[in-house]
């Protein structure tokens, strides 16, 4: 069969990213142009910032790319773009700019789920084998989703509230932790010892997450030390929290493995970067003799390459192609 | 010679083919702030219509604001991919220079009206393009321009805006960015 090559797009959040990938797996070439510097400045990422820098950046993401790989754009067979979910202004930049190369160059615009995005970027590294359960697990997402084939979903549960990678990031504000918060708040759980007291989310068994108690709980802690005049071990607190987080997804995780055979595990979408939550996971899929896969760091964090990789098996099965009406959507679930 | 101008920075897509400097065909829609759903197709009808590819398309126009932050960066975002991808010349034209080459280069006070306000350039003869523009909460404005004669409203001449744009520089089309008058929350 004759080769594909896919151009993908990526520019929801604050990373401006562009790859060629071939046949949904080798990564020709991908570029990274991430903003992270200039929204540290801020605390977080501010929605206008990030649209302004992707609109300076993303032809010049495009020509370091073709000059890097000498790649001839002729030979695309498809444009692939994140539509959704993200900020709006960042994901209508990306989508204008490959609306405009699939008119220039007449190919199909394939549209692609970010989260989607993160489940394939396990397929490029590895083999994803169904019937799979994939953890995706971000700033906006916490859902365990099951799939029983390229693009055939069943979403298990998800949260009743806030995402993992949100409350990673209120723990961060509420202790004092500078942007990004998630990793600087695992980084300090790494010296703490878990001694704090905080209560475990939801624990029934259905296969839901909920964290806006466990957020609670923390800023309650917070201030009774202070009211008490007491000094909190911060170290402490990230790791007690991070034991009581992370616990919620291995403890749903093995629900769902008692309840089906699964052929692997995959770990996806930002938070899956957290060395703490894949070694708490492996130790489940370890127990339950499952295949554990988790992208590469580059592959974890937002990229294109991974935008490819989901746009593969839509590009070969005729789906998703979207017309040059083609709009962002700023929130969807995983299996949308 | 075939050009095409881009402006998406109001609450209305304008595209302009141009042969030669004269205005072959336009479409100018009102998007409700869907412009994205609305350019690319609006462009696309614009070529097709009139029997052209988009690389007969010898250079671009594209209105780089000051208006909506998101719906300029539609139009400046498609006009700097094709610049591009076709290496075709592309100039920036102000939303205010529409109307100051509109109004034959009549020399003074410009402004464009916003929700809350108003964008101002001064045109004094020395410069051609103006980017040198102010934002007035419209009790600002009262307060400066009272006394001040000032264009504003000035209805588009497509042809005297193709007549006095096609003189402007040249831009890299890496270089071709919005220009943000407005300040946003975070640089305040």
């Amino acid at each position: 069969m004759k080769d594909v090559y896919i151009l993908a797009v990526e520019t929801s959040c604050d990373e401006t990213s562009i790859a060629i990938i071939k046949n949904g797996k080798d990564v020709v070439g991908l570029e990274v142009y991430t903003q992270m510097d200039t929204h540290a400045m801020y605390g977080g990422v501010v929605p206008e910032i990030a649209s302004r820098m992707h609109t300076e950046a993303i032809t010049l993401v495009l020509d370091s790319l073709l000059k890097k790989t000498g790649f001839d754009l002729n030979k695309i067979d498809a444009v692939a773009v994140t539509y959704a979910p993200g900020l709006l202004g960042s994901l209508l930049v990306g989508i204008e700019f490959a609306k405009t190369i699939a008119y220039v160059y007449n190919k199909p615009l394939i549209k692609v789920n970010h989260m989607v995005g993160h489940i394939y970027a396990n397929n490029i590294e590895n083999n994803l084998e169904f019937p799979l359960l994939a953890m995706v697990v971000s700033g906006g997402h916490t859902e365990l989703v099951e799939m029983t084939g390229d693009y055939e979903f069943n979403l298990l549960g998800a949260t009743l509230d806030d995402a993992l990678g949100e409350a990673y990031d209120k723990v961060a504000k509420i202790i004092g932790v500078p942007y990004p918060g998630g990793p600087n708040v695992e980084r300090l759980a790494k010296d703490g010892n878990v001694c704090y007291d905080l209560a475990k989310p939801v624990n029934d068994n259905t296969l839901n997450f909920s964290y806006s108690g466990l957020k609670s709980n923390v800023i309650n802690l917070v201030h009774n030390y202070k009211q008490r005049g007491e000094d909190i071990n911060i170290n402490d607190l990230a790791a007690s929290f991070q034991y009581v987080a992370i616990d919620e997804i291995t403890r749903k995780i093995e629900i769902a493995l008692e309840q089906k055979e699964y052929k692997m595990l995959v770990l996806a979408g930002g938070v899956s970067a957290n060395n703490y939550l894949r070694d708490e996971v492996k130790k489940i899929t370890n127990k339950y003799n499952v295949k554990f896969t988790v992208p590469k760091m580059l592959y974890c964090t937002d990229n294109a390459a991974m935008i490819g990789a989901a746009a593969y098996p839509l590009f070969i099965n005729k789906q998703n192609i979207a017309d040059f009406s083609l709009n962002a959507k700023s929130h969807i679930s995983t299996i949308e | 010679m075939y050009s095409v101008l881009i402006d998406t920075h109001d609450k209305n897509v304008l595209f302009v083919l141009y042969k030669d400097g004269k205005v072959l065909d336009k479409i100018n829609k009102e998007s409700n702030m869907r412009h994205s759903e609305i350019a690319m197709p609006s462009l696309i009808d614009l070529i097709e219509r009139n029997n052209l590819k988009i690389n007969d398309i010898n250079e671009i126009f594209t209105v780089i604001g000051p208006g909506s932050f998101t719906g300029v960066r539609i139009g400046v975002t498609i006009a700097k991919t094709l610049a591009y991808l076709l290496k075709k010349p592309i100039r920036s034209i102000s939303s205010i220079d529409l109307e100051y080459f509109s109004n034959g280069l009549k020399n003074g006070f410009y402004r464009v009206d916003e929700k809350n306000g108003y964008f101002v350039a001064n045109y004094d003869g020395k410069v051609y393009s103006n980017t040198d523009i102010k934002y007035y909460s419209i009790e600002e404005f009262e307060n400066n321009y009272k006394n001040e004669e000032i264009y504003s409203n000035i209805e588009l001449n497509l042809e005297e805006i193709y007549k006095y744009a096609s003189k402007l520089e040249e831009v890299n089309p890496h270089l071709v960015n919005p220009i943000y008058v407005k300040q946003i929350e975070v640089e305040k």
